[in-house]
């Protein structure tokens, strides 16, 4: 791929398969994913409940829940060094310093009972970057979420901010260290619409002022348009679809890809019936043979029931790549 | 207003009163969460309350269903005025009112089998023998479009969208009425709530029932409603058809929270309007509730209260630059 020779490349994940090893069986949660970001660029990684993009995230913090879940194959890439051959204490080197998270709900991934200056604390201490003031610091990651009088906040409780100033603390916290890559899990899915867009805005800020790049794991496609410039879409652990923000929402190729950008209610715009994806997804317990989509795809062919379809490219120099026979 | 069928609601108030001590418990404050609020819709047709968090939407509903006392305000079902009811007649008005929660995972008891679920109402309301629930559990479940042989089987073995049907389903046994539908699609993925809202929609157009829809989430809203309801800290701040209301926003809440909801659509970027939260309702500004984030700010807005006028036919608002 041309991309190996990228300088600017900073994440690249071949073939990463997740399993989970239950009574039931083996979920191939994520089953042979292959993507890369680049240095300060903002990915959406788009799909439902249960496609593994939450797993994806996950596998890259090597923190897959054990001992069910397992990373069992594929590499992870971190500036050309596989996080998978990392130690435990390695890798606790590298969260929340090089790479750190943000996760859906405020209220839980914030300690209700310690003081927001302890929390955002710990992000210094832990890291051994506790030269000058603590305290100082502290109101630094406050104002640079732009806290209002931070100097006050920062001796309060979560319980004592709302919602969206919890994410903004979150997001203070995660990017205290200019880790160079920050992954959003669905940063925007507990808050109200009017804070939703205050949010995506900080971290469009966020991503200009500190150069990080971002993964933004999400459902909703209006928050990828918004801040992303490329998409990836997960469908039953793989991913179906590669493309630059602007070709996706034009030029959709995979029918599962069409079929959810039709399917979104358009404000300002009301019409009779909205499009929508009948079925549900398929077990990852016993997924089918050939392409998952298929059996809610109504363009599918004799091939895709039997054959997963190869990975085929589009456009080379905007990196459009898609899973699908149709393409082939 | 008409008086035939649906709903009336007139100056609703729910006052919360904040005590301080345990013993002698003492009122230190209060927190209007609904104030003064009038709406009314026909029957077969769809109300939708839009606001944010904590701006009253869920106490309204909840006093309309019964589960909450107003502090003062009617709300009239079919010109029948259910508040201050008798016990036994507020047992036979929610065989009127049905509801659809937010989150199918809490709102199906894991313990009960779908055919439990669904047949629940008609047993607490002692309605036909048990081979007549049996024969309406599967029509109802024809209707929302489950297969028959779900009946035996436990919510946990269903998908989300699955799930909201079995909720729907129940909520149709009693032949309601009126359904709330509490966020319906917002726990949901994108590929399926389209399938929810378009049951939903189907299901209004066969039974006649009428719809009270909370969402934050204004495009659904705006899909399935033919009027709505802005809601800002416990106070109607525009009232409008569908068609008003998205296409000529009056009150600048309302414009504020149209142009802030973000689009599926890479070449249309939003930038948020709106600067800072909802202020606390235990201690709201004075006038317009809005008038410290509003961008058309005037003297006048700081003082009096605004109630809503009528500033055009159908079309009411209470922000006082179309007084």
């Amino acid at each position: 791929m041309t991309e190996n020779i990228n300088k600017d490349l900073l994440l690249k994940i071949q073939g990463l398969k997740t399993h989970f090893f239950t009574k039931r069986g083996v979920v191939k949660a994520v089953d042979g994913i292959d993507f890369s970001i680049r240095k300060g660029e903002i990915v959406g990684l788009v799909g439902e409940s249960g496609s593994g993009k939450s797993i994806t995230s996950l596998s890259i913090m090597r923190l897959v829940p054990k001992p069910a879940g397992e990373i069992v194959e594929g590499k992870i890439l971190l500036d050309n060094e596989n996080l998978l051959e990392k130690s435990a204490e390695e890798m606790r080197q590298i969260r929340g310093n090089r790479i750190s998270m943000i996760l859906q709900d405020p209220m839980v991934s914030l300690n209700q009972i310690l003081r927001v200056e302890y929390q955002i604390g710990e992000v210094f201490r832990f890291h051994k970057k506790t030269n000058g003031s603590l305290r100082e610091k502290c109101i630094n990651v406050l104002k640079n979420v732009k806290v209002p009088s931070p100097e006050l906040r920062i001796r309060d409780y979560p319980f004592q901010f709302s919602g969206g100033m919890c994410q903004r603390v979150v997001i203070g916290m995660g990017i205290a260290n200019s880790p160079e890559l920050l992954i959003a899990d669905e940063p925007t899915t507990a808050l109200d619409v009017t804070i939703q867009s205050q949010i995506l805005q900080l971290m469009k800020r966020v991503q200009q002022e500190t150069g990080a790049a971002i993964l933004m794991i999400t459902h909703d496609l209006a928050t990828v348009a918004q801040i992303c410039s490329r998409v990836m879409v997960m469908y039953a652990g793989r991913i179906v679809e590669k493309a630059p923000v602007h070709t996706f929402y034009k030029t959709p190729a995979h029918p599962y890809s069409t079929g959810l950008i039709k399917s979104v209610p358009v404000l300002g715009k009301k019409i009779g019936r909205l499009f929508s994806i009948e079925g549900q997804p398929p077990s990852l317990l016993n997924p089918p043979a050939g392409c998952c989509f298929a059996s809610r795809c109504n363009m599918a062919k004799e091939i895709c029931h039997s054959e997963y379809p190869p990975e085929i490219t589009l456009d080379e120099n905007a990196n459009h790549r898609v899973s699908c026979w149709l393409h082939a | 207003m008409n008086n035939q069928g649906g709903i009336q609601v007139k100056n609703l108030t729910k006052h919360f009163p904040i005590t301080s001590g345990v013993i002698f418990s003492r009122t230190i404050g209060v927190v209007k969460a609904v104030e003064r609020l009038s709406f009314s819709i026909e029957r077969g047709k769809t109300f939708g309350l839009v606001g944010e968090s904590g701006c009253g939407k869920s106490t309204t509903v909840n006093m309309i269903l019964g589960l909450e006392k107003p502090t003062s305000g009617d709300i009239y079902i079919d010109g029948e005025n259910i508040i201050g009811l008798k016990r036994k007649k507020i047992f036979d008005l929610r065989r009127k009112i049905q509801a659809v929660f937010q989150d199918p995972f809490r709102s199906l008891n894991p313990r009960k089998k779908v055919k439990q679920i669904i047949s629940e109402p008609l047993l607490v309301h002692k309605i036909g023998t048990k081979k007549q629930r049996h024969e309406r559990v599967l029509e109802l479940m024809d209707l929302v479009g489950l297969k028959p042989d779900a009946a035996d089987h436990y919510p946990h073995e269903f998908s989300g969208g699955q799930r909201q049907r079995i909720a729907i389903a129940r909520a149709l046994s009693l032949n309601p009425e009126m359904i709330i539908l509490d966020e319906p699609v917002s726990a949901l993925d994108v590929s399926i709530q389209a399938q929810i809202i378009n049951l939903l929609v189907d299901i209004q157009q066969k039974l006649k029932v009428t719809y009270i829809v909370i969402s934050h989430d204004l495009a659904v809203v705006e899909h399935i409603s033919d009027k709505i309801g802005v809601m800002y800290l416990g106070q109607l701040v525009e009232l409008a058809s569908v068609k008003d209301l998205y296409n000529n926003p009056l009150h600048p809440y309302t414009q504020a929270l149209l142009a802030s909801v973000p689009i599926a659509d890479p070449e249309n970027i939003r930038e948020s309007v709106l600067e800072g939260e909802i202020p606390s309702p235990l201690n709201p500004p004075s006038g317009c509730y809005f008038h410290p984030r509003c961008n058309k700010m005037q003297p006048e807005c700081k003082k009096g209260k605004k109630v809503l006028h009528e500033s055009s036919p159908g079309h009411f608002t209470s922000c006082p630059l179309f007084a």
